[in-house]
């Protein structure tokens, strides 16, 4: 044994150490970048999970829950942190939790055993499923799937589960479906394949996309590049872009640099047009649609750009004029007026445009504008598919979560947490809820006045998910997990308020389906202005409201459009609006009580008013005689009523009476008109009723009669233009009943006052009073001649009305019965319409007669 | 009774070697202390507890002399061995390996102290000094390494495996292997190391050598799945700059993203917390304790003293190296701790009374010159 042996030992120790220092100083001196570690580390250290605010709860006046959240698990996925151990279990544990189906864990081993077997006996199979998933959760179509998988693949699953794809000629290798693709020169060999497998550098080489094909449509490519990166899992979908774009002849390869820089956009307007920055008015309207459709997908993401695509809408539908005067200014003698941009920007906020938008989606609006005919509902889905794409993939660029989807049962968070870690596998889990709408029954129009509330939180509909969103919902917090288990709140959450409405729940479902035919009912307690109850015909027919409550938006938002054309001369915009009408009149998401579509001339209900305007003037006394002569076949005609006072005229309807009292209102029409239309408005007929129905309404009253005033005559026995819903003239018969402004509500806002000023003397409505008494309980009133029998016992006032909506061999009328009981002590308001009806407004009288005694036997006071 | 004899006893432990091992131990606690989590066991005041205990060990160890241990090798390593197949059979599982006994209420891990046992077996085959001319003469010895090493690899523990060929390694080589039989040697050795890595290693062992070695072919998810203690070890030290960020300041370290930073990734968290001046000193430190063990080998006539300081050297060398080079990636991740330092009671405790076999050596084979009644080249009683 020598010593020298030790001495090279040690020697060689030495030599082992210095050069494992010289490792360390290469490491930590020459390469090591703590700036860069700092980054990393921080996005390392700490997770912030979103603590979800729950959207408030909605009551009925006595407590009763009508709508609350449940408890719910979001799925996400962050792809660039996205590991798959399993490819099969990962599938088999989205199924489970997506499928809302929560197994022990027993079971959920087993299920997932099942899905790796059949992964392992058909593995090609399971990759297409992996794909299908992956491209379902990302909603895109799966043809794109079929596409690239498109030829023989062959799919190979290592022992572990791995799963690798390859095309034929094994020209390009997706492994674990597709989180990398692994760079040629890397030979892969195991135990399971014993084949080795090229690859290609690059996906366009793959797929064999050639500059030709791709230059035929720039938008295109950019949607199958961006659909293929999606579908793949590839964060960087611009790198494909540009690897692909190099290979591209240089002409193609200036487009794409143009539509994709903003700046050079600027510079070619400049240089082509003249112009800096484009504009209708600088451009003129067709050049100006050009232009945004063809060259500039990046300036159409600018925020400017909303508002210019809402002015060239303005300008192509005539709403506006299109001007190109130098200055800017419009031409002499146009006025501009507010509402017509409004009209401009809330089709703009209708189609979403003041967000940038995808450059496909704009042209298909283009499009649609120029045609101006063109509605089709299709444009606008594929402009909301456009968007949908645009999110999803800039989720996947700016390494966003990405929504998977929800599992409504949160007990489902132990799957999530336990020994399959979705969590570790680069899923997101967060807690959610999501809104029960399940607790109005089926078929109830309930559904309708509630509202209802998108998956994403969003709130559709005109109920009261919709007008109370702000309340109901709260705002997020935030916590920071450490990744040492520690948390600490980064935001306290705040949870939606809860809201209580009038409604009474009992009440309502009782009245549910006493319609017998289209229609709608309304009742309003007299005492608080609260609504009651409120039901139509038809109810919604499916077990999700949302998407029948979205169908009808979309039609009421393409109604206003072609409104507000029409209300320019556009005699093709009218026809549409007539069309348009008809088929939001046929929706079952319609609540007749409370959509503006489904508003109709109140009839003789309005004499009431009109005489109670006439006492209060002065013109009338209730004693004067009016002989009616008039027969029906006159303009502004009558039924013979002969000599009538100002009871009969009400107790039989007298339409000669009331245009008498009408033209003595004022000395002219144009005065009489406005002189009742504002007792309309001081009756609050134009306010908006919290809850349900908006302020724009009133406004859109006041515009209407400002273009076209109607004779005075016709609005004194409710035949004008003017329209209103059942809920309203509910209204109307509680504030006759209680002799004060009875403003109704449905959600109580801060601010809104239920019962205002007194709006007439007790002596006038006094004698209004008994008219209508009269209506129900004498033999000779419209209602009483066949109900009084039955109408007599509760005690109801009220006042019929048969609303003429067409003329021809059959006309059509909008039928009503308006009251109030006890009339000694009254306490319920109603009003009952039968829509597009051909028959009188006393035959509500049996459906009113069964509203009243329902609110009798839920709610008390019974005479 | 007499205490002059132990005191002259410790007044001949090798300085360097005694206070070598005490400051390294000692640094250790430090960075313990920082790169535990609180919240978790107190693993500093537990790491101190074991280093009185180790100290106790290392005394014991040195003032027998080293003949006796010898004496007790055969027996040692055949008991260990036995315990290692005990381990087999009837071992405490462990995150899918087995590795542990439980002896009543603690876990003991046979494979730790085998390391010092198999030295002593070496040093005991040494005894006589003869020469390694012959294939028989080194071969039993080399499967005296061997054997342990199935045994342990099975568990499966490669990375301690893998520290008794090392040790035999070096024995054999200090002790005259022949040169054709080092080639041989090597070349087996590289053929065995293929076939390993085609056809015997567990997936996650391959897949911690692919991440190790071709880590730029492995896409990023493939890195972080695999390579995610690695990762953070390269960031931690990559953040430590020259002098480091600070005492209980490393980012890495105190973020809890890097699994065992107090044991396995020690070496990491020196290096973040005190950069390339506090990670070479440590090196620089345990390269003079393991020179500072092959001195004590060097002027020993004894040949069995020696090989004991031969072995205890080349394993302090060899764990700190595999350590090190695991943090730096050079090195696939093994699990090796790194001597004195990693938090870890037994292994202190054992690789203490390994230091103390040295000082044994130290006290009971070096004769200062100044006591002619004591004969050079025998060893002292």
């Amino acid at each position: 044994m020598s010593s020298s042996r030790l001495g090279i030992l040690a020697t060689l120790v030495v030599i082992a150490f210095i050069a494992l220092t010289a490792r360390l100083f290469h490491v930590q001196l020459v390469q090591g970048d703590p700036d860069r570690v700092r980054t990393d580390i921080g996005r390392l250290q700490s997770e912030k999970a979103s603590v979800p605010a729950i959207r408030g709860a909605i009551f009925d006046r006595d407590g009763r829950v009508l709508r609350a959240s449940r408890d719910a698990v979001m799925i996400g996925v962050v792809p660039s942190r996205f590991r798959e151990h399993s490819i099969a279990d990962c599938i088999a544990d989205l199924r489970v939790l997506l499928d809302s189906y929560a197994p022990g864990r027993a079971e959920g081993a087993a299920w997932r055993k099942r899905c790796l077997d059949e992964a392992l006996r058909d593995p090609y199979r399971a990759a297409q499923a992996v794909l299908a998933l992956r491209l379902d959760v990302l909603r895109l179509e799966p043809a794109v799937s079929t596409a690239t998988l498109a030829g023989p693949m062959e799919c190979l699953v290592e022992p572990e589960g791995t799963l690798i794809l390859t095309t034929a000629d094994g020209r390009a290798r997706i492994v674990d479906a597709a989180t990398s693709i692994v760079p040629r020169g890397r030979p892969l060999t195991t135990k399971a394949t014993r084949r080795r497998l090229l690859v290609s550098p690059t996906l366009g080489e793959a797929l064999e996309l050639t500059p030709a094909a791709l230059a035929e449509d720039l938008h295109a490519e950019e949607r199958l590049l961006d659909r293929l990166a999606a579908a793949l899992g590839l964060v960087d979908a611009h790198g494909l872009r540009d690897r692909i774009t190099a290979r591209c002849d240089a002409q193609w390869q200036t487009v794409v640099g143009l539509a994709l820089d903003s700046r050079l956009n600027d510079a070619i307007c400049l240089q082509e047009l003249g112009h800096r920055t484009p504009s209708a008015k600088a451009m003129g309207t067709e050049a100006y649609a050009a232009f945004v459709h063809t060259a500039m997908p990046g300036f159409a993401r600018t925020a400017a750009a909303g508002k210019a695509v809402a002015h060239t809408t303005a300008i192509l539908q005539g709403i506006l004029p299109d001007s190109t005067d130098d200055d800017g200014a419009l031409a002499p003698g146009v006025e501009l007026e507010e509402s017509d941009e409004v009209s401009a920007l809330e089709v703009a906020s209708e189609w979403k445009l003041v967000d940038p938008m995808p450059a496909a989606a704009i042209g298909a609006f283009c499009s649609a504008i120029r045609s101006k005919s063109d509605f089709e509902t299709a444009r606008r889905d594929a402009y909301q598919d456009a968007r949908k794409r645009q999110q999803t993939v800039g989720d996947l660029r700016n390494d966003r979560t990405h929504r998977i989807g929800r599992a409504p049962d949160f007990g489902l968070a132990d799957l999530i947490e336990g020994p399959v870690g979705l969590r570790s596998l680069g899923f997101r889990v967060e807690p959610e809820f999501l809104r029960d709408h399940t607790r109005a029954a089926k078929g109830d129009s309930l559904m309708l006045l509630l509202g209802a509330v998108t998956e994403s939180g969003s709130p559709v509909g005109r109920g009261v998910e919709t007008f109370a969103n702000d309340m109901l919902t709260g705002a997020p917090g935030s916590i920071l997990i450490h990744h040492k288990g520690s948390a600490e709140v980064a935001r306290p959450v705040s949870h939606g308020s809860d809201v209580t409405l009038s409604l009474s729940l009992p009440l309502q479902t009782k009245i549910e389906r006493l319609l017998p035919r289209p229609g709608a009912i309304a009742v309003v307690d007299i005492a608080t202005g609260g609504i009651l109850a409120a039901t139509t015909s038809p109810a919604p027919r499916g077990d999700d409201p949302v998407d029948e409550l979205a169908a009808l938006a979309s039609l009421e938002g393409r109604l206003s459009m072609a409104r507000a054309a029409a209300r320019h001369g556009d005699r093709e915009m009218r026809t549409e609006a007539r069309a348009l009408r008809e088929q939001i009149l046929a929706s079952s998401a319609m609540h007749r009580a409370v959509a503006s579509a489904g508003q109709t001339p109140p009839g003789s209900v309005f004499k009431v008013l009109t005489l109670l305007l006439a006492l209060e003037r002065g013109g009338a006394r209730p004693e004067d005689v009016l002989d009616c002569q008039l027969g029906p076949r006159s303009s502004f005609g009558c039924h013979h009523h002969g000599p009538l006072d100002l009871w009969g005229a009400i107790e039989k309807s007298c339409n000669h009476y009331c245009y008498e009292a009408a033209l003595k209102l004022s000395p002219t029409k144009d005065a009489s008109t406005a002189m009742l239309v504002a007792f309309y408005r001081q009756m609050g007929l134009f306010d908006a009723v919290p809850g349900l129905i908006g302020n724009s309404e009133g406004a859109a009253f006041e515009r209407l009669l400002k273009r076209r005033p109607d004779d005075p005559r016709n609005d004194a026995i409710g035949q004008g233009s003017l329209t209103f819903a059942p809920i309203r003239v509910a209204g109307i018969a509680a504030s006759l009943a209680s002799g004060r402004v009875v403003h109704p509500w449905f959600a109580k806002t801060e601010g809104h006052i239920a019962l205002g000023k007194p709006f007439a003397s007790e002596s006038n409505l006094v004698i209004v009073r008994e008219g209508m008494r009269r209506v129900c309980e004498t033999s000779s009133g419209t209602a009483g001649k066949q109900y009084r029998s039955k109408l007599t016992p509760l005690h109801v006032a009220g006042k019929t009305g048969t609303a003429q909506l067409s003329s021809g061999e059959n006309p059509l009328y909008a039928s009503w019965l308006v009251g109030y009981a006890p009339h000694d002590r009254p306490k319920y308001a109603f009003a009952v319409m039968f829509d597009r009806y051909q028959g009188d407004g006393a035959d509500c009288s049996p459906v009113a007669i069964q509203v009243i005694n329902a609110c009798y036997d839920v709610l008390g006071g019974r005479p | 009774m007499n205490f002059r004899p132990w005191l002259a006893k410790f007044a001949r432990f090798d300085p360097a070697v005694l206070v070598l091992t005490l400051s390294l131990v000692a640094v250790g606690i430090v960075l313990i202390q920082s790169a535990s989590i609180p919240s978790e066991r107190p693993l500093a005041e537990i790491q101190s507890r074991f280093f009185v205990y180790g100290c106790i060990g290392m005394v014991v160890v040195a003032l027998v002399p080293y003949s006796r241990w010898i004496q007790l090798g055969p027996a040692a390593y055949i008991g260990l061995l036995l315990l290692l197949i005990g381990v087999a059979t009837v071992g405490t599982t462990v995150n899918g390996s087995r590795r542990w006994l439980m002896l009543g209420f603690f876990q003991f891990q046979p494979s730790e102290p085998m390391k010092t046992g198999l030295i002593l077996m070496l040093a005991a085959c040494f005894k006589r000094g003869d020469p390694l001319k012959r294939v028989r003469d080194w071969l039993p010895l080399l499967a005296l390494a061997l054997v342990p090493f199935f045994l342990v690899a099975r568990q499966p523990d490669l990375g301690t495996a893998l520290m008794y060929v090392p040790i035999a390694l070096a024995v054999l080589f200090v002790g005259g292997l022949p040169l054709r039989a080092i080639v041989a040697m090597a070349v087996t050795g590289a053929g065995i190391a293929w076939a390993a890595f085609r056809f015997l290693l567990h997936p996650y062992q391959r897949e911690r050598v692919i991440s190790t070695f071709f880590r730029e072919n492995l896409a990023d998810y493939e890195q972080a799945r695999e390579g995610f203690q690695l990762l953070q070890s390269l960031r931690a030290i990559e953040g430590g700059g020259v002098s480091g960020q600070g005492f209980r300041l490393g980012l890495v370290t105190q973020s809890g993203t890097m699994p065992h930073a107090y044991n396995d990734f020690i070496f990491a968290t020196i290096a973040e917390e005190h950069g390339f001046v506090g990670a070479g000193l440590l090196l620089l430190g345990v390269l003079l304790l393991v020179l500072a063990c092959y001195r004590v080998g060097f002027v020993c006539r004894d040949p069995a003293g020696r090989i004991i300081c031969t072995g205890v050297g080349t394993l302090i060398a060899a764990q700190a190296l595999v350590n090190a080079g695991v943090a730096i990636g050079m090195v696939p991740t093994t699990g090796i701790a790194l001597p004195f330092l990693s938090s870890g009671g037994s292994a202190l405790v054992s690789m203490m009374m390994a230091v103390g076999l040295v000082l044994s050596v130290s006290v009971h084979q070096i004769i200062p010159l100044n006591r002619p009644s004591v004969e050079r080249g025998r060893p002292s009683s």
